[in-house]
């Protein structure tokens, strides 16, 4: 069986070098993007799974970014990868397939992306 | 000889028992016997197609039959074809002309031809071995021409066989459009009918729309996918060309036909006929009918023929009549229907007329008992009464409201009649003719008027809704132009919101809205409904109430006028002095005035003191009238040089929160301080003090502020958190691989994870320390005199490395100047601006200084992206940045030293120069130490 694919949206850069080796120990096949503008560039070349996206970032924030995302009407699952509960509340966050708030604990973020894919 | 004859007997035996009409086997069978008669080796039979111009296989005498019915020969490849046409035999006996013949072995063919009048309608051909000589087969002429004809009869009987039993099937057709009810049956059924009949492939009905085209409405052999267009111009192909000329049309080769364009469906034409459906002067449309389907007998030509058409066109007239008869038949039913209708209508007429009668007759007894009351709230009784109760108008409810011609408005008053559906069952429980037992109506009517209190119908639902009538779509009609407007369902639904807000309030859309006209003007207005009988409001009734409306409208002028009259005497004995009523104005809005007021002479004596000012200041207008206010409590004294002001500037002076302790208790106020001038003579005559308690509003505002910064305490702490959670997830994170990779052994892998951590500790430690930098209390600060030009140029040697690796141009203007501040902190504060412009800037920064008076300003500009509006409100806040990394404590630490500990201000501006704008960030601080410092 092929590997899923899966795009990591986050602007920190050990934060996502964590996630990535988290998810590659998981036997997913990763890419990055350290911002909106990249993540965008990057959906377009390839085929994602599934793509994790924070929400705090510089150039767009992650709800607008997810919407971004589906309206290029891939049927790629979106997760919301954020330190914040509080956006759960938004009605923008709909856009994306599941809400992790960020920890050292990757169980439940492993768990979401098993469920999506 | 005679045994020549003999065979020719039994040749022609043979051929009687032959069924050429019914089989097209038996034509092998005569080419066998032929063969066998004439000594050939061969025999083949062919049957002229005229259309074609060739000469088609029909029999042949070999084993292999296959190329019977299919193999045909032109006429141009059968030499000497002239000679053969003429009536002669044609022999070919070597290689030229034999290629059409390939099918057949002998070396050897005779070709006879069978004329019949004058035409060649077949041919025979007989093959002979080399050494066999050929047959003298002019004496056998006459022979084969009649075995020729035979063949030729056979096939034309087929054919008028065919045509018989299709003239018979009509009879079939006939009872179809004599029993079909209606036209769907008539045309489906028909046209089905007619393509078994006729063996056809496809067939289609386009009948006239409403938009004068051709519509296809049924169709048979036809899927829906292969319909292209559903509908066509009258003109349009052949089908058009039938219905505009209406004749019927048969056309063989569609490519060749001009008329044959039938692009409307998507099927393969070999032949087609189409008859218009007419009958008199009605034209229906027409019916088409496309390819004949393949048969397993032979004919001589597979497309539609002439006696098809005749055929479809008599079907097509058989239809239209029967149309035409189901036409007249629902019309006949219509005209029918609208008779009993009429019938209908004459009766209701005269029973409305009947009811009206009765209305105007119970009207007469309304207006009597109205008339002779002189009370308005008694008419008002009588009238709502009379409208609901059986006897008078029977509405479900009436309700009434009263004109106020000062707001020009409409108030709702009183609401009588049947309020729910529980009043409404036992209202027909009850005898409804209970009203009828007591006589006379009038007395009736004044008796009950007169027992009951009309504000037991004052509908708290409704009771004093205001309604301004102009410009309201429903009661400027009924107020001013004074026409009863009736409301029914779908006016509401057209009608916006006034026609909307009306129903809701009722709680129906059907309803009547009358105008009580009085002798100029409308005075009243009533709404009736039946919402719970449903009982219709029909025009006549409302000719009946535009009676009514004038007789109350009057009678309650007559009242109103009387009773305005008697309260214009009564008021007029009330004011027998306009001089005492003036005075009891003026003192009365003094004293009810919500501000306290105390009025001072010139030689500060109190000469009034209202109501307010009493309980304020807890002391009674006749202890203090008189008195200075000295006299009374120590907390005026200071008031009182505010009033010695006055006089000075013969102006008003406000004083706005004013704390003041009044029998102990802190209160404040904004007081006024007004002169009192002389009307003539503009002289002040004294000081009116206005004072306004707004103790209660500056409590408010105290616990709002308090309420503000616990709220922004709150979002402090909530970014404080994010800020730690991010590095503390990855710390934890990295923490928990670490304990994987140093099992793996991984020591690469492990020191990565260690150095990562440490960073994130670091980053950690910073946020501590710049958060404790922004909470903690002011410390004691150092003040001394430094010139700015030295510490502005220590910071830019701090980063002359990071400037010039950016390949940033610095532009410094920096005049020299001593001021005081505390050195350390003060350079902390730049340290900041200059590291954030390094970071925003494109490649250009510019530190500029300039003495404004007793500050000192410094400007430090960059080329950045310049923030929106937005953003730069939100600057200054705590841990607000648009930084990727950092706390976003920067700017708010600076403008903390800049602002509390060195009383000066930061602010963020753009500055626009040749079009290009920048982001200037503005230190200003006092040049000398202010008091506060020293």
């Amino acid at each position: 069986m092929e590997k899923h694919k899966i795009l990591i949206v986050e602007d920190e850069d050990n934060m996502r070098f964590l996630i990535s080796e988290e998810l590659e120990d998981e036997g997913y096949e990763i890419d990055t993007a350290a911002n909106a503008k990249e993540c965008l560039e990057k959906i377009g070349e390839n085929n994602y799974d599934l793509i994790t996206v924070d929400i705090e970032m510089p150039d767009m924030n992650g709800l607008e970014l997810a919407g971004e995302i589906r309206k290029k009407s891939t049927p790629v699952k979106i997760i919301l990868l954020t330190a914040y509960s509080h956006y759960k509340a938004d009605l923008s966050s709909w856009a994306a397939d599941a809400y992790v708030v960020k920890s050292s604990d990757f169980n439940i973020l492993k768990q979401e992306i098993q469920r999506l894919l | 000889m005679s045994d020549q004859l003999f065979n020719q007997l039994k040749l022609f035996k043979t051929l009687l028992n032959l069924d050429i009409v019914n089989s097209d086997e038996s034509v092998n069978e005569l080419a066998e016997e032929l063969s066998y008669n004439f000594s050939s080796n061969e025999c083949a039979v062919f049957i002229f197609e005229n259309e074609k111009q060739a000469f088609r296989l029909f029999g042949i005498s070999t084993l292999d039959k296959s190329l019977v019915k299919v193999l045909k020969i032109k006429v141009t490849d059968i030499p000497n074809y002239q000679q053969l046409k003429r009536g002669n035999i044609v022999k070919i006996e070597d290689e030229s002309g034999r290629d059409a013949f390939e099918f057949l072995n002998s070396p050897k063919l005779s070709l006879f031809p069978v004329i019949d009048n004058h035409q060649v309608v077949g041919m025979i051909v007989f093959g002979y071995e080399d050494d066999v000589e050929s047959l003298n087969l002019v004496n056998l002429a006459d022979l084969l021409r009649s075995i020729g004809k035979i063949v030729k009869l056979s096939i034309e009987n087929r054919l008028f066989k065919e045509n018989t039993s299709k003239l018979l099937s009509l009879t079939r057709l006939h009872e179809i459009v004599n029993k079909s009810r209606d036209e769907e049956t008539l045309y489906r059924e028909s046209m089905n009918m007619t393509c078994t009949m006729l063996n056809v492939e496809n067939a289609s009905i386009w009948l006239k729309n409403d938009s004068d085209e051709l519509e296809i409405k049924y169709w048979y052999g036809i899927r829906e996918e292969q319909i292209l267009r559903k509908t066509i111009p009258v003109n349009h192909g052949m089908v058009g060309w039938c219905f505009d000329n209406r004749e019927p049309v048969l056309s063989i080769s569609a490519k060749k036909d001009p008329r044959a364009a039938l692009d409307m469906l998507d099927v393969d034409i070999k032949s087609a006929i189409a008859a218009p459906l007419y009958h008199d002067n009605d034209i229906y449309g027409v019916i088409i009918l496309i390819n004949r389907k393949d048969q397993p007998l032979y004919r001589p030509y597979k497309h539609f023929d002439e006696i098809d058409l005749a055929l479809l066109e008599d079907i097509a007239s058989r239809i239209s009549l029967g149309v035409s008869k189901l036409k007249y038949v629902t019309e006949l039913s219509k005209e029918n229907k609208k008779f009993r209708a009429l019938t209908l209508a004459n009766e209701r007429l005269l029973s409305q007329q009947k009811e009206q009668v009765r209305w105007l007759k119970n009207i007469t007894y309304i207006n009597r008992a109205m008339r002779e009351s002189y009370d308005v709230k008694n008419i008002q009784s009588i009238m709502l009464l009379g409208i609901t109760s059986e006897r008078g108008l029977g509405f479900d409810r009436a309700l009434l409201l009263q004109k106020n011609d000062r707001n020009q408005t409409l108030v709702a008053k009183y609401w009588m009649g049947i309020m729910s559906e529980d009043e409404m069952a036992t209202k027909i429980g009850s005898s409804t003719g209970q009203h009828y037992g007591l006589g006379n109506f009038t007395q009736y009517l004044r008796e009950k008027a007169l027992t009951m209190d009309l504000d037991d119908y004052a509908d708290h639902t409704v009771r004093n809704r205001v309604f301004p009538y102009k410009s309201h779509i429903v009661f400027e009609k009924v107020v001013t132009r004074k026409k009863i407007v009736k409301v029914i369902p779908e006016i509401v639904e057209e009608w916006g919101n006034e026609y909307r807000e009306l129903a809701a309030l009722l709680g129906t859309e059907e309803f009547v809205v009358v105008p009580l006209v009085g002798r100029f003007e409308t005075v009243g207005v009533l709404i009736l409904d039946n919402r719970f009988s449903g009982k219709e409001i029909s025009v006549n009734l409302i000719d009946v109430l535009k009676i009514f409306s004038d007789n109350a409208g009057l009678a309650i002028e007559n009242v109103q006028n009387y009773e305005e009259l008697k309260s214009k005497t009564l008021s007029l004995e009330r004011q027998t002095s306009l001089l005492n009523y003036h005075k009891e104005f003026t003192t009365s809005i003094l004293e009810s005035l919500d501000v306290a007021i105390i009025v001072l002479d010139r030689e500060d004596k109190i000469r009034e003191w209202n109501r307010r000012a009493e309980s304020v200041f807890k002391h009674r207008k006749e202890e203090v009238l008189g008195l200075s206010f000295d006299n009374i409590e120590h907390s005026f004294e200071d008031l009182e040089n505010v009033a010695e002001k006055v006089y000075e500037t013969k102006d008003t002076i406000v004083l706005t929160e004013y704390e003041m302790k009044v029998k102990g208790e802190t209160t404040f106020f904004d007081i006024k301080f007004t002169p009192l001038r002389h009307t003539d003579s503009d002289q002040i005559e004294g000081i009116i003090i206005m004072f306004d308690n707004v103790t209660q509003k500056k409590l408010m505002e105290n616990e709002i502020r308090r309420r503000e910064k616990l709220s922004t305490l709150g979002e402090m702490s909530a970014r404080v958190a994010h800020e730690i959670r991010n590095p503390l997830s990855v710390i934890g994170g990295f923490t928990q691989r670490m304990s994987k990779s140093l099992e793996a052994g991984e020591e690469r892998r492990t020191f990565k994870y260690l150095s990562i951590i440490e960073s994130e500790v670091k980053r950690l430690e910073k946020i501590v320390e710049e958060i404790l930098e922004f909470s903690r209390p002011m410390k004691r600060l150092e003040f001394e005199l430094v010139n700015i030009n030295k510490v502005i140029d220590d910071l830019v040697t701090l980063y002359e490395d990071k400037i010039d690796s950016k390949g940033i141009e610095l532009k410094k203007e920096v005049h020299s100047l001593e001021i005081m501040v505390d050195v350390s902190r003060i350079k902390q504060a730049m340290i900041n601006l200059i590291q954030n412009a390094i970071d925003a800037c494109k490649g250009y920064i510019e530190i500029v200084t300039e003495q404004q008076g007793e500050f000192m300003k410094i400007k430090f500009l960059n080329d950045g992206e310049v923030l929106d509006k937005e953003t730069q409100d939100k600057i200054f806040s705590p841990f607000f940045t648009t930084k990727t990394s950092g706390t976003g404590l920067g700017l708010p630490i600076t403008k903390k030293i800049i602002e509390e500990e060195h009383n000066g201000s930061l602010t963020i501006e753009t500055e626009v120069r040749k079009d290009r704008e920048y982001t200037v960030f503005i230190i200003e601080i006092p040049i000398k130490l202010s008091e506060q410092e020293e």
